[in-house]
C-alpha cells in the first residue's frame, strides 16, 4: 500500500466522497507536526465538510502524539501548534481548538510565560486559555493564572479566582458567583 | 443490600408521626429484606391526607422531551398527594411555556435554575437537561441541600463524577440517577436468578446496541433562534457558534455533550450489569475501545463501537458492542411482568460457567428470557432488593435516608465505564484504570482528559 504523505492526506481530505475523507483523517496521526500547518489552512479555508475533516485530522495527530512513549512526536506537535496559534489570520474558533489541543499535551515547563499571559489576557482566547491552564495545573500554569488574576477585572477576575481555587490556591476575592442567578425569562405561568 | 440509614433534611422536616407511619409500612411489607413501599392512596385516605408541608416539593430543571416524560412518570406520586410540582425551568422559552401549560399555574417558571436552588421551599429537583449540564447542576443543587433525581448518564467527566459524589455525601441528600432499568420488575427476576447461581459464576457479559446515526445535513453554523438562550444551553462547554444540529435531543450524538449510544443506553444496559454482578463501587482495570466515526457531519460519536472492560478480583469481562450480536426478541403474550418487548435493539448476554442469560432493553423497559421468569426459588434461596419503582425508591431515600437503588456512587460508577470507553476510542489506545483511586494511570494525556474545565460561571 502507498504510504500516506501530507500531500496525499490533503488530496484525500478534499475528496467529494465522505468515506474517503473519513478514512484519510483517521490515518493522519503518524504524520505528526509536519501536517499541521497545511491542515490548519484547510480547516480555515475549505468548505464545511472538508474543513471538518481537516480539523479532525489535526485532533488525530494530537491524540497520536500524546501517547506514552512518543515524546519527540509530542514535542514537535506542541511546538508547531504553539506557532500556529500565534497566527491571527486563522479564525478565532480554530485558534481556540488549538488551545484545547495544547491543553492535552503541552508540558507545564513548555509554557512560554510571556506568550501564554498575552493569550490569557486576550479577549478572544482568554477564557479558553484559562480553562487550558486549569487542566495543565502545573506550577507555571498556576503562576500564570495568578499573574492574570492580579491584572484582571470583573467577571474574568472571578473566573481566574475559581480556576486558582480548583488548583488548590487560596483566593478569597472575588467570591465565586456560580450560584447567583442572572437570567430572567419572559414567560409567565400559563393560566395564572 | 446496603440500605443504610442517615438523616436527611426532608426527613427532619417531615413530622415524626408521618415518619413512623412510613417506616411502619416498610416493616409490614417484608420480612427480612427491607423493601421500601410508598403508601398507597388508599392507605393515605384511611389515615388522613398529609398536610401540604409533608409533601415533597419538586422543581423540574430541563423540560424537553425527557423532562416532560419524567413529570408524567410522577403522576402516581402526585395523585397520591406525596409531592407537588412548584417550579419548572428551561432555557428554551417555547419549551418553558409548554411546560407551564403541562404542569399548571401553581408552578413558577424560570430560565435560570439557580432561582430554584435559592428557594427554601423546594425540597427536591428533577434534572433532565443535556448531559453536559448534569455534573454542574447536580453539584449546585446538592450544595443547596436539594434532593436530586438526575437523568443518566450521571456525568461527562471523571472530575464531575467525583465532585457529584463528594457533594452528595457532604450534604446527605438523597439522589437517584435515571437508569431506571434497575427498578423494573423483570430486572428483579434477572438479578435473583443470577445470584442464585442458575448459570454459575458469570465470567463475561456482552452488550449489544444498534449503531449511532450520522448527520448528513451539512448544516452550517447560524444565529440561534430567539426563544433559545444559546449561552445557557452551552453552559459548562467551551463557547462555539450555534448550530441547529447540536439540539434538541441530538446533543446525544456529540462526544462532548451526549457521548453517543454508549453513554446513553450504555448507562442503562451496563447499569444492570453492575447491579446484578454486585459490582457497584468497583471498576475495570483495563478499558480498550475501537470504533468507526461518522463519515461526515457535526456529530462525532461512534457509529459502530466495541469496548472491552476487564475486571479483576473477581475476574470478569464486560463488552459494549455496536451493533454486536443482537439476540432476536422472544415471543410474548404481553401478560408477562414487563409486558411485550418493544425495544429489542439493545440488551446483553450473560455468560456463566453453567449457561447463559439474555435480557433485552435495560431502561424503562427491561425484559428477560422465559426460563428466568419461570424460575421458582427453592426454600433458602437468596432474595435481592426489589425496587418499588424508580421514583418511589428515591422518595423513600428522601424520607428515610436509605440508600437509593441508583444512588450517585452507583450512577457515577456506570458513567465512568461510558466515559472511559469513549476516551479509549478517541485516544486510540488501551487505558489502565485504578478503580480504587478512580484514576487513569500511565498516560498523561488520558489523565488530563479526566478533567474538562468548564466555562465561567457554569462550573462545579
Amino acid at each position: 500500500m502507498e504510504p500516506l504523505t501530507v500531500e496525499k492526506l490533503l488530496e484525500l481530505l478534499k475528496s467529494d466522497d465522505p468515506f474517503v475523507r473519513r478514512d484519510a483523517w483517521l490515518k493522519a496521526g503518524p504524520l505528526g507536526a509536519d501536517a499541521l500547518a497545511s491542515l490548519a489552512d484547510l480547516a480555515a479555508n475549505a468548505e464545511l465538510e472538508i474543513s471538518r475533516a481537516a480539523n479532525r485530522a489535526m485532533w488525530q495527530i494530537v491524540r497520536y502524539a500524546g501517547a506514552p512513549g512518543r515524546e519527540s512526536e509530542r514535542q514537535a506537535v506542541v511546538q508547531e501548534l504553539a506557532e500556529l496559534l500565534g497566527n491571527t489570520r486563522f479564525p478565532v474558533q480554530l485558534r481556540r481548538d488549538m488551545v484545547w489541543m495544547l491543553s492535552e499535551i503541552i508540558a507545564d515547563e513548555e509554557l512560554d510565560e510571556s506568550i501564554a499571559l498575552t493569550y490569557l489576557m486576550d479577549a478572544d482566547l482568554g477564557e479558553d486559555v484559562r480553562m487550558a491552564l486549569q487542566r495543565i495545573a502545573g506550577p507555571r500554569a498556576v503562576a500564570l493564572l495568578k499573574t492574570a488574576w492580579e491584572k484582571a477585572h470583573g467577571d474574568f477576575k472571578a473566573a481566574l479566582a475559581c480556576s486558582l481555587r480548583k488548583c488548590n490556591v487560596a483566593i478569597a476575592e472575588p467570591p465565586c458567583p456560580k450560584l447567583v442567578p442572572r437570567k430572567q425569562t419572559q414567560v409567565k405561568p400559563v393560566g395564572r | 443490600m446496603n440500605q443504610s440509614n442517615k438523616s436527611s433534611p426532608l426527613h427532619e422536616r417531615l413530622g415524626r408521626r408521618r415518619f413512623l407511619q412510613t417506616t411502619g409500612a416498610l416493616a409490614a411489607t417484608d420480612s427480612g429484606v427491607v423493601v421500601p413501599q410508598v403508601i398507597s392512596p388508599r392507605a393515605l385516605a384511611s389515615e388522613g391526607q398529609p398536610g401540604a408541608n409533608e409533601r415533597i416539593t419538586v422543581a423540574h430543571i430541563g423540560m424537553g422531551g425527557r423532562g416532560k416524560g419524567l413529570y408524567r412518570e410522577m403522576a402516581g406520586l402526585r395523585n397520591a398527594g406525596l409531592c407537588e410540582h412548584v417550579a419548572v425551568c428551561d432555557i428554551d422559552e417555547k419549551r418553558l411555556e409548554e411546560a407551564s401549560r403541562l404542569v399548571g399555574p401553581q408552578a413558577d417558571v424560570y430560565r435560570d435554575y439557580r432561582y430554584i436552588l435559592e428557594r427554601k421551599d423546594v425540597d427536591a429537583v428533577v434534572i433532565a437537561t443535556p448531559d453536559h449540564w448534569h455534573g454542574v447542576q447536580f453539584v449546585h443543587a446538592a450544595e443547596c441541600g436539594k434532593h436530586i433525581y438526575c437523568e443518566k448518564p450521571a456525568c461527562c467527566t471523571i472530575e464531575e463524577g467525583k465532585a457529584m459524589v463528594a457533594a452528595a455525601n457532604k450534604t446527605k441528600i438523597a439522589s437517584q440517577i435515571g437508569s431506571q432499568g434497575r427498578s423494573q420488575p423483570e430486572a428483579y427476576l434477572a438479578h435473583r436468578y443470577l445470584v442464585n447461581g442458575n448459570i454459575g459464576r458469570v465470567h463475561r457479559i456482552d452488550c449489544w446496541h444498534y449503531p449511532s446515526p450520522v448527520d448528513k445535513s451539512h448544516t452550517p453554523d447560524s444565529e440561534p433562534p430567539p426563544e433559545l438562550d444559546w449561552d445557557f444551553w452551552l453552559g459548562p462547554l467551551r463557547w462555539r457558534p450555534f448550530n441547529q444540529r447540536y439540539l434538541h435531543g441530538v446533543f446525544r450524538w456529540l462526544l462532548e455533550s451526549g457521548g453517543g449510544q454508549i453513554r446513553d443506553r450504555g448507562a442503562h444496559v451496563m447499569s444492570c450489569a453492575m447491579w446484578w454482578m454486585g459490582a457497584d463501587g468497583t471498576g475495570p482495570v483495563e478499558v480498550e475501545a475501537t470504533g468507526t466515526p461518522p463519515e461526515e457531519g457535526l456529530w462525532d460519536s461512534c457509529v459502530e463501537m466495541n469496548v472491552i472492560y476487564t475486571f479483576k478480583n473477581p475476574d470478569w469481562i464486560l463488552t459494549w458492542n455496536q451493533p454486536g450480536e443482537p439476540v432476536p426478541p422472544e415471543e410474548r403474550t404481553g401478560q408477562e411482568p414487563g409486558g411485550k418487548i418493544i425495544r429489542p435493539g439493545y440488551g446483553a448476554v450473560y455468560r456463566g460457567e453453567k449457561g447463559t442469560m439474555v435480557h433485552w432493553g435495560g431502561d424503562g423497559g427491561t425484559w428477560v428470557e422465559k426460563k428466568v421468569r419461570d424460575w421458582v426459588p427453592l426454600p433458602g434461596a437468596k432474595d435481592v432488593y426489589k425496587s418499588p419503582g424508580h421514583f418511589e425508591d428515591w422518595f423513600e431515600g428522601i424520607k428515610t435516608g436509605k440508600k437509593t437503588i441508583m444512588n450517585i456512587e452507583a450512577g457515577v460508577g456506570v458513567a465512568f465505564l461510558c466515559i472511559l470507553g469513549n476516551l479509549s476510542y478517541i485516544l486510540g489506545r488501551k487505558l489502565h484504570w485504578d478503580p480504587v483511586k478512580q484514576e487513569i494511570i500511565g498516560d498523561e494525556q488520558a489523565r488530563r482528559l479526566m478533567v474538562r474545565p468548564q466555562r465561567h460561571p457554569y462550573h462545579l
